[in-house]
């Protein structure tokens, strides 16, 4: 990879973006200018538009004058409340009376705005005497709840000064029928209304940003013929890829920050805040945007716009003109903006499967970030990390089909020919685009899949555990397997059958019985900043029991021998293959342990199955082999399995369960076979070298 | 070893209704270092096909192409760089200006920024580009915009240089200018492949000619070698007989010939007076020029 010519890409592309009126415009004019005043004149015309309803005058249906008269009487005693004597006008004198012969089709056709009946009821004492109405209203008519409610409110005011006189009378106080009295103080701020809107926008903004970049970088070369020079240059079709794709991300970003500038400083400097305190509730005091929280939106709207400009490129990149990319994109808005609004629905919380929900997890943790929610740790780690994840199975999928001959020069019916299996050449490796593509769909599906187990299970440990162990073997290595097959990927070589030489099988062994000393050792430094909460120690309480009633094969296949076999070939085979050949090894090793880390959806597990993915992809990497990752996989699953049903093993080790930290000797034995361990599997496997 | 190899080319497409066409079938044809040759044939043939495969812009199904002395499916890297690109319809940058878009590609061909301003600033000075050199490509005459594309393809020197119809719908001045360079860069020492169905340019311009339909070289030589191997003195003439001569491959029966194609005057335009058409007895009820 050349980074000098991947930002001559981008300097060429930013340069020539930025020279285009249509970019500035859409980019520029449109999110500083536009949003902000139509955002202003939107929630004004709301504002105006319910205070001239509130004060104009209604229209009230009635059958007939001796209903009339009583509502009027009614009506005239209203009287001013206490704190507003002035400027009040008593409802009797704005309202317009009107006899219909039937109410409510009065008021479904909007003759009248509500409608009124007097309720026959008992002639009793004055003390006791009550009068019953009924209102006609159609609550999602502004005009008619708004009239309904202002009778309403009316009617309210004139029962509680009648029912004041009655207590007076009676010499009751007042408190006696008004046991509890319940005042509310509002919390609403300026910016967690805007945290109900803005995460919405902003998503659009970066979303729009990025559409005209990405068809004009990839669709638009096609139609202005430069593409083809572009592909005779001695240039890596990924550093092209990658030049463009970044001035995407950078004006997508830039129409955000933008945006985001314009939105704070509209509601820092131009009043929205009294605008949306007027509309939403009284705010409090030193009630100002939030501008501490802008940097941190920022950073969370990158992963965003690399997903949304990849999305977009990988899209267009199969247009060959302006008109065909925008037919292609309509679909690609749909689905940011379908998830979006899930997610941007009231009452939804960032938790649960909202939190790997594409889109829709960005939509939360900006509002969250806006209203001021404390947001957890782990919450911040799976929403940034689906999101990049799958912005890197977006990317790949960009790299692939840019410049593909049949995207390039062929015409319509070529597009199939990209699936077409008996076009597809034999190879030894699946691409990145396919290994990462999968991976990136199954994060989401994997996470939603163990949710729906549960809830099958009915919380019974025993059948989740099932589940899972038919589930694992389908999703980590049946598909992928059939995918394989489909684009004649050399299944053997790619998840990396092959047997290794017995050295590797000792660093298995090595390595597998001493990573649980790491293990519980990371645990407990992570203890003294990320405390893991009690309420995540009690739900593993079902699991542990599980674990001790159980017989110990049934468990060891479950939690041992299912998982070692198909994570091992899914991470360390189909992904690691993929990534060995197109990445330098310590970023493919990372990567892998990373995702692999981010597949156990606990941020109180990432840091240790980071750790054990490491060692297993070092082992994989140097043996060329799956089975001592699988070996030690296995035993280190299996260990933990034995050390919590067999107490006497611990002992053996003279270990206190109670303890933070385990016994220096065990500690020190630990790293030495580790060490050993990975010390064994230093040397690459023969052949390792020629083929790299 | 210098010059431009293709050995055995084929490549197979995909066609809308699941079956395969072979574009390009079994090509093989040797350009000795500063030599043109014209690949010749009507649309369709397999002449972009068998260019965009020299350039490694397509993957061949079968068979070999080396550009000076690289292999282009092992070495794709090193093809480009030895080669120069242009057709007649390339586009330009629209918003970026001549310079620009020539130090953009002498930096996409591992030239430093010093570098890359002097080689755009002598390829201004050596096709006469100063006046208009600093001007968005956008608001440049065709003319100008055709001496900047030939820069672009010059901008890395490359010994060798593929050229896909490079006269297609050109002027008669652009087509001089492109004519001119053909000729100064053979004289240069470069080795040229060029496609085009102007056989009247290609008589004038190649010392070797292959001529192709239907992915196949039908045959390939110099000029006079095909005369003499015909019998015919016209390219046109050359070429409807080795067509007619073949045993119809495909559905082509030889009443068909003259199809949409070559009656929209590919040949006729460039190809001299109807009075010289072949006299063939199979040819003359559907002449070239034959309106009908």
């Amino acid at each position: 990879m050349n980074i000098s010519r991947i930002k001559t890409v981008y300097v060429k592309e930013m340069i020539d973006l930025l020279r285009d009126r249509r970019t500035l415009i859409a980019t520029i004019v449109v999110p500083v200018v536009l949003y902000p005043v139509l955002m202003l004149f939107s929630v004004q015309a709301a504002s105006v538009q319910s205070g001239k309803v509130a004060a104009d005058r209604i229209s009230v249906g009635i059958l007939h004058e001796q209903d009339q008269t009583t509502c009027t009487t009614l009506l005239s005693q209203e009287k001013p409340p206490t704190d507003k004597t002035e400027d009040f006008t008593p409802l009797i004198d704005l309202v317009d009376w009107v006899i219909v012969p039937n109410l409510e089709d009065a008021v479904k056709s909007r003759k009248v705005n509500c409608a009124l009946t007097v309720l026959p009821t008992e002639q009793t004492a004055p003390l006791t005497q009550q009068v019953s109405l009924r209102i006609y209203v159609q609550r999602d008519q502004l005009r008619s709840r708004s009239a309904a409610t202002r009778i309403e409110d009316a009617l309210i005011g004139i029962a509680q000064n009648r029912v004041r006189d009655r207590l007076a009378q009676l010499n009751v106080d007042r408190k006696t029928i008004n046991p509890i009295v319940i005042q509310q103080t509002n919390l609403t701020t300026s910016s967690s209304i805007l945290g109900l809107i803005l995460p919405l926008l902003l998503i659009l903004i970066t979303v729009t940003s990025a559409i005209y970049p990405a068809i004009d970088l990839t669709a638009g070369e096609h139609e202005r013929g430069t593409l083809e020079t572009l592909m005779v240059c001695p240039v890596p079709i990924i550093e092209l890829v990658l030049g463009k794709f970044m001035t995407v991300v950078s004006i997508a970003l830039l129409g955000a920050t933008l945006n985001l500038a314009s939105v704070a400083a509209t509601v820092y400097f131009g009043g929205l805040t009294d605008i949306l305190n007027a509309t939403g509730g009284p705010g409090g005091a030193g009630d100002t945007f939030p501008l501490s929280v802008i940097p941190i939106i920022l950073l969370a709207l990158i992963p965003f716009a690399v997903l949304t400009s990849a999305l977009l490129m990988a899209v267009c990149g199969f247009a060959r003109s302006f008109k065909e990319a925008q037919n292609y994109i309509t679909p690609v808005i749909m689905a940011v903006l379908v998830p979006g609004m899930i997610a941007n629905m009231p009452g939804t919380q960032l938790q649960g499967a909202m939190l790997v929900l594409p889109v829709g997890n960005m939509v939360l943790l900006l509002r969250d970030l806006l209203s001021g929610a404390e947001l957890h740790l782990s919450q911040y780690l799976m929403v940034l990390g689906s999101t990049c994840l799958y912005a890197g199975g977006a990317v790949a999928l960009a790299t692939q089909t840019y410049g593909r001959e049949v995207v390039l020069f062929s015409d319509t019916a070529s597009m199939r020919s990209l699936l077409r299996r008996n076009l597809f050449r034999k190879r030894d490796f699946p691409s990145v685009a396919l290994a990462s593509l999968y991976v990136a769909c199954l994060f989401p599906a994997w996470f939603y899949l163990q949710n729906i187990m549960q809830k099958q299970a009915d919380g019974q440990m025993v059948h989740i555990l099932k589940l899972t162990a038919i589930a694992m073997p389908l999703a980590f290595v049946l598909i992928p397997g059939v995918l394989l097959w489909y684009w004649k990927i050399n299944i053997p070589k790619t998840l990396a059958l092959s047997l290794p030489s017995p050295r590797y099988w000792f660093a298995a062994v090595l390595i597998g019985s001493s990573m649980w000393v790491v293990g519980a050792e990371v645990f407990a430094f992570q203890e003294m900043f990320l405390p893991i909460p009690q309420a995540l120690i009690d739900s593993q309480a079902p699991l542990e029991k599980t674990l001790a009633e159980q017989p110990l094969w049934l468990i060891l296949l479950f939690i041992a021998v299912i998982p070692a076999v198909t994570e091992e070939l899914l991470f360390r085979g189909f992904l690691l293959s993929s990534l060995r050949q197109n990445c330098r090894p310590w970023v493919a090793m990372i990567l892998v342990a990373g995702i692999f880390a981010l597949f156990h959806f606990l941020v109180y597990r990432f840091a240790i199955t980071f750790i054990l993915g490491m060692a297993l992809v070092w082992l994989c990497w140097q043996s060329r082999s799956i089975w001592p990752a699988v070996l030690a996989h296995f035993l280190n699953n299996a260990l933990a399995v034995i050390r919590s049903r067999t107490p006497q093993v611990n002992e053996m080790l003279n270990i206190d369960m109670e303890a933070t930290h385990l016994p220096a000797t065990v500690i020190l034995g630990g790293l030495a076979i580790l060490a050993l361990g990975l010390w064994l599997a230093r040397k690459p496997a023969s052949g390792a070298q020629a083929t790299e | 070893m210098n010059g431009i190899i293709a050995d055995n080319l084929v490549k197979v497409f995909p066609t809308p209704d699941g079956t395969e066409k072979r574009a390009v079938d079994q090509m093989t044809f040797h350009v000795p270092k500063g030599e043109i040759f014209g690949l010749l044939g009507p649309n369709g043939a397999g002449k972009t096909t068998t260019l965009r495969m020299l350039c490694g812009l397509i993957t061949p199904t079968g068979g070999r192409a080396i550009i000076n002395g690289y292999d282009v499916a092992q070495n794709p890297m090193a093809v480009k760089q030895s080669i120069g690109f242009l057709t007649a319809n390339t586009g330009l940058y629209q918003r970026l200006s001549v310079r620009d878009i020539l130090i953009y590609f002498a930096r996409l061909h591992g030239m430093s920024k010093p570098e890359a301003k002097d080689r755009a600033t002598e390829l201004c000075e050596l096709l006469n580009m100063q006046d208009f050199a600093s001007l968005r490509c956008g608001s440049l005459s065709t003319g100008q915009k055709q001496r900047c594309n030939i820069a672009r393809s010059l901008v890395a020197d490359p010994p060798a240089l593929i050229l896909d119809e490079p006269t297609l719908g050109l002027d008669v001045l652009s087509n001089q200018i492109m004519l001119n360079f053909i000729r100064e860069q053979r004289d240069a020492g470069k080795t040229i492949i060029l496609s085009t169905h102007y056989l009247d340019e290609a008589q004038s311009l190649c010392d070797k000619i292959g001529l192709i339909h239907e992915g196949k070289i039908l045959i390939q030589g110099t000029l006079k070698q095909l005369q003499d191997h015909s019998g015919q003195d016209r390219l046109t003439n050359i070429f409807l007989q080795l067509v007619h001569n073949l045993p119809p491959p495909g559905s082509l029966s030889p009443g068909s010939l003259p199809s949409r194609k070559l009656a929209h005057g590919e040949f006729s335009v460039q190809g001299g007076p109807s009075d010289t058409a072949p006299q063939t007895d199979s040819l003359t009820t559907h002449a070239p020029d034959d309106p009908a």
